[in-house]
């Protein structure tokens, strides 16, 4: 859908030029490696999107370099390539190119990617996130709130969710960098959170209390670990999260009207 | 007893019956096109679940358990072979009496539960509620709470899956994928995000 100069690509840039802070904080930190993996990533999503351009007649999207970064930043560490390039292809192509491509999808193909990569190989260690990269994904978050390209409520319910934890005793400060970056790289995708204003605030509070619970009773899993995992369950809620909102609103104007 | 909580959340989240053991997936994935729909089974699964799990555990205690029939001077006979026969007698029994009882006094009910009830004798979830009752071998008020927690988390799935396939009218699937294709991706994806409560309970 096209409204004005907002058509999903639009969208897709903006959220790039938003994420833009944690890009250049991470590569600072990376260096000539990350570097390597980032622009690796970005080919083989690439190629998969023009396979997908090529069989499909659907069109490339930034929203691609997004992914590639999110994944780049997340990715469990010691993976050859054929495991890199299954999980990627498993996550792009199954969460986004099979739904007709971005913004037709339903989930962040990054945060299946780097559930099925956990998942399958257990092994491989989570990477670390650096304390500058947690901090850049504030800006980030308020760069794409404010352009109205990130959704607000998601933020607010995941603060609030994850200030009541902390209220509580939970210790987040290790966790914290991690919680960052996943929200402002795989929770707040425009297309995979929910769309209606309490259904947002919802997903971000489940996002919160489900990492909240993750770090209170799983005992020795890495924070990355923790927020892909809370971030997919927050994702598979979103649409269950939408329609209990619209059920509230429609039971309210019944009320109020007869 | 174990703490019911625990029970309840192991039974609903880590022991999913559709997304972690993978049982009940015909009704499942057949049911979920819909969220009222889906709804109304998983009252309707939660219903039985909850009624069937504490009954059998009752006559596998009293009856087929070895050495259940000690009060009848039988201390040494041991009729637990038949307790799949049993268990899905009693099934079949609840469920129609339910129908019956709902029908004369809650129409309302009733008609909200529709084709689902009769459709749960059948239900392989159903059997395995308390077939894992007796394997864990659980008191009554145990099977109770799992009963219910097997039922809710069975409600959870199927609501979760049918609001994602709501969304899927926005979506521009490959025409192999339609339908029952793309059901089953997004019932492989939810078991992925549900795994996350077994690697946690396995710590």
């Amino acid at each position: 859908m096209i409204r004005g100069i907002w058509d999903r690509e639009t969208v897709a840039l903006i959220l790039v030029a938003a994420l833009a802070p944690v890009a250049v904080l991470w590569l600072a930190e990376a260096r000539g490696a990350g570097a390597v993996r980032l622009v690796s990533f970005v080919l083989t999503i690439g190629i998969l999107h023009l396979l997908f351009m090529l069989a499909r007649a659907q069109p490339p999207s930034a929203a691609a370099l997004v992914t590639a970064l999110a994944l780049a930043v997340f990715t469990p560490e010691g993976l050859g390539p054929v495991q890199l390039l299954l999980g990627i292809a498993f996550g792009v192509v199954t969460a986004e190119l099979a739904f007709g491509g971005w913004g037709r999808n339903i989930l962040n193909p990054a945060t299946v990617a780097l559930a099925f990569l956990g998942f399958g190989f257990p092994a491989a260690p989570w990477p670390d996130v650096a304390v500058q990269v947690g901090w850049a994904a504030l800006p980030a978050l308020a760069f794409g709130v404010l352009a109205g390209v990130m959704p607000g409520g998601v933020v607010a319910g995941a603060a609030l969710a994850l200030g009541a934890a902390s209220a509580l005793g939970l210790p987040l400060g290790p966790a914290v960098p991690a919680l960052l970056a996943g929200l402002a790289l795989l929770v707040c995708d425009p297309v995979a959170s929910a769309s209606t204003p309490l259904g947002r605030w919802l997903n971000g509070a489940l996002f919160g209390g489900l990492a909240a619970a993750f770090l209170a009773g799983w005992d020795g899993a890495h924070p990355v670990q923790i927020v892909v995992s809370a971030a997919l369950l927050a994702a598979l809620a979103a649409p269950l999260l939408d329609e209990i909102a619209i059920a509230l609103w429609l039971y309210r104007r019944r009320r109020r009207l007869g | 007893m174990t703490d019911p909580g625990a029970v309840f959340f192991q039974a609903m989240l880590v022991d999913n019956m559709p997304l972690t053991l993978f049982l009940g997936l015909c009704t499942f994935l057949a049911l979920s096109r819909k969220p009222d729909i889906a709804l109304g089974l998983g009252l309707a699964v939660t219903f039985v679940l909850g009624l069937t799990v504490p009954l059998n555990q009752v006559v596998y205690a009293a009856l087929l358990a070895p050495g259940a029939l000690a009060w009848a001077g039988s201390p040494d006979l041991d009729l637990s072979y038949l307790k799949l026969i049993a268990f899905i007698g009693v099934i079949a029994a609840v469920v129609q009496l339910i129908e019956m009882l709902l029908d004369r006094f809650f129409p309302a009910i009733h008609a909200a539960f529709g084709v689902f009830l009769p459709l749960l004798t059948v239900q392989c979830a159903i059997l395995a509620g308390s077939l894992f009752m007796v394997e864990r071998q659980m008191g009554l008020a145990e099977s109770a709470v799992y009963g219910l927690g097997s039922g809710a988390g069975f409600a959870l799935a199927v609501v979760m899956l049918a609001a994602i396939r709501a969304r899927l009218a926005y979506a521009d699937l490959p025409a192999g994928l339609r339908g029952l294709g793309i059901a089953f991706v997004l019932a492989g994806m939810m078991s992925l995000g549900f795994a996350s409560f077994a690697q946690m309970a396995a710590q």
